[in-house]
């Protein structure tokens, strides 16, 4: 016995356009349709010819007619209705099922504290693989690019599932508008829409960053991170998986699932449809994320310290000072180019032992920092007192 | 079983009668929607429903409702509300079932025949205007609307081409 949806509202809930979605999608033929009315749609199989008529209007009778598509979707499909409404409701959207099996999901429950690690670690891999659909890099800083934080406001939790305990991220996509014939599927020739690069880049980065552990396990090396950018592997990305799992003695691994909009079929099959990242992998990738993010540049980085280095010669415009300034808590020389006033600020700031302040962009250039592009250069009153330096 | 559930089985058994010879399934209404009894319609793959297709709520009287030209039927107010709207994508009708006092009279069985007691009717009241009636009201189904093989046909064929019952 199948699970059936009697419960008017659950039906009175559902979408025409959705439904008519799924319905192309799925093989059927529109035979007719009344434009504000319905439209009829029918499908031939071995136990003979389905048809469904779906109301495109709020009638009286709504709730009741789709009761009947459901149980004809039913019959044509041998699937519960449960099931169809569930995927309805997805068929235009890519769905990310994010699991860590935990030892306790087995009565369906897990600490409150691992699901809100959970769900907050879900957003910020999306947001990550949302940057990176933009523009791939090592690290993005809090400052995140504007169309990347619009994607997240819209991208929906769906309900979360039984067995180990799922997430469910519920990304919309728009559908394909001229229909291709199955088979002939070919590349587009235009380029998809942003939401679908989003969930793909989130696949490929995952995918990327569980070889990449095993690579870097062996060699001991980040070269299959950093050459994994590309494919949206980011430090923020690395330390969502990571922080995904609370306590990584109880949990058999990190799942994905990945499916794709039935209204806009997945060509290029870059994506597996599961990912299993396994637990030991996650020191190694936690590992990851931190040298990726000190590799990186920080846009606006904001240093204060104190000049240890001055060096200009007669004949240059440019002096290059040596700053011992603080990274993250910890003591770091950071070098700098300044020229004309900057450089004279920094002379009377070395002279009389005062903390200089500049922002710019700090790189990481083998084991030093490099602040480019420094601006808004002062000298700090006195009473700032100067951080103890180990 | 009371009485009124023997009205009630009693009506569906004349609809199902009439349905199954038209060719037409009857489907009982699955959702937790009263106006409707049974859907009458044509069937698609294993048993599924397909266009044309028919609501209906169902009465059964014993009371004496026919007239000369007219069966005279009190339709209470929330079946009479649930019939009138003009906004349903299915067209739904009213099927009053009239027959005798003593249920023993209802069916004359021999082996020659199955003689069910009395009749059938059917009316549309699509677009009846709003009532300040709080019981019932009582609709005027022309004794010529007999829910019969002739007339189910042509009213499924009505419906099929996009017209009302």
């Amino acid at each position: 016995m199948r699970a059936r949806v009697h419960d008017s509202q659950a039906l009175e809930a559902i979408r025409s356009l959705e439904v008519i979605s799924y319905l192309r999608a799925t093989g059927w033929t529109q035979r007719d349709v009344r434009p504000e009315r319905y439209s009829v749609w029918s499908r031939g199989n071995g136990h003979g010819d389905y048809e469904v008529t779906v109301p495109l209007s709020r009638f009286k009778d709504f709730a009741l007619r789709m009761s009947e598509v459901l149980e004809t979707l039913e019959s044509s499909e041998g699937r519960s209705q449960l099931q169809i409404l569930a995927d309805l409701s997805i068929s235009n959207a890519d769905v990310v099922r994010i699991s860590s099996n935990i030892a306790e999901t087995a009565d369906g429950t897990i600490p409150i504290e691992d699901a809100v690690a959970l769900v907050q670690k879900a957003r910020d891999a999306v947001l990550a693989a949302a940057c990176s659909a933009i523009e791939p890099r090592a690290y993005f800083a809090p400052r995140k690019f504007d169309q990347a934080l619009d994607y997240v406001r819209k991208v929906k939790m769906g309900q979360t599932e039984r067995g180990s305990y799922t997430v469910t991220v519920v990304s919309k996509v728009a559908p394909v508008l001229q229909q291709q014939p199955i088979g002939e599927l070919e590349e587009p020739d235009v380029e998809e829409p942003y939401e679908r690069r989003v969930v793909r880049t989130l696949g490929t980065g995952i995918t990327t960053i569980r070889a990449a552990a095993e690579v870097a396990a062996a060699t001991g090396s980040l070269e299959s991170f950093e050459e994994g950018i590309g494919s949206g592997v980011s430090a923020n990305l690395c330390n969502a998986l990571v922080g995904m799992v609370q306590d990584r003695e109880f949990v058999r691994g990190l799942e994905f699932g990945f499916s794709w909009s039935r209204t806009r079929p997945q060509i290029q099959q870059e994506v597996p449809t599961h990912i299993l990242i396994s637990p030991d992998s996650l020191p190694v990738i936690e590992e990851a994320g931190r040298l990726l993010r000190a590799i990186s540049p920080r846009e606006e980085f904001e240093l204060i310290g104190i000049v240890v280095k001055l060096d200009r010669q007669p004949d240059e415009r440019f002096g290059r000072v040596t700053v011992l300034g603080f990274i993250e808590d910890r003591t770091h020389s950071i070098r700098m180019e300044l020229a004309g006033e900057d450089y004279t600020k920094a002379v009377t700031a070395h002279d009389e032992r005062k903390l200089i302040f500049a922002r710019g962009d700090l790189f990481k250039e083998g084991r030093s920092y490099v602040l480019k592009e420094p601006r808004g250069l002062q000298i700090l009153p006195a009473d700032r007192e100067i951080p103890p330096s180990t | 079983m009371d009485l009124s559930q023997q009205k009630q089985e009693f009506s569906r058994a004349y609809v199902k009668a009439i349905a199954a010879v038209c060719g037409y399934a009857t489907k009982d209404v699955s959702v937790d929607d009263d106006s409707v009894d049974l859907s009458l319609a044509a069937r698609g793959g294993n048993g599924t429903v397909r266009s044309p297709q028919l609501d209906m709520q169902l009465k059964c009287t014993a009371r004496d409702i026919i007239s000369d030209t007219t069966v005279n039927f009190p339709v209470p107010i929330k079946n009479y509300d649930d019939l009138r709207p003009e906004n349903v994508m299915v067209p739904r009708i009213l099927v009053v079932v009239a027959v005798p006092d003593d249920v023993a009279d209802w069916i004359y069985h021999s082996e020659e025949e199955l003689l069910v007691r009395h009749c059938g009717y059917w009316f549309s009241l699509r677009g009846m205007p709003s009532t300040d009636n709080t019981e019932t009201v009582t609709v005027n189904i022309p004794r010529t609307q007999v829910f019969d093989a002739a007339g189910v046909t042509a009213i499924m064929d009505r419906v099929a081409t996009g017209g009302l019952p």
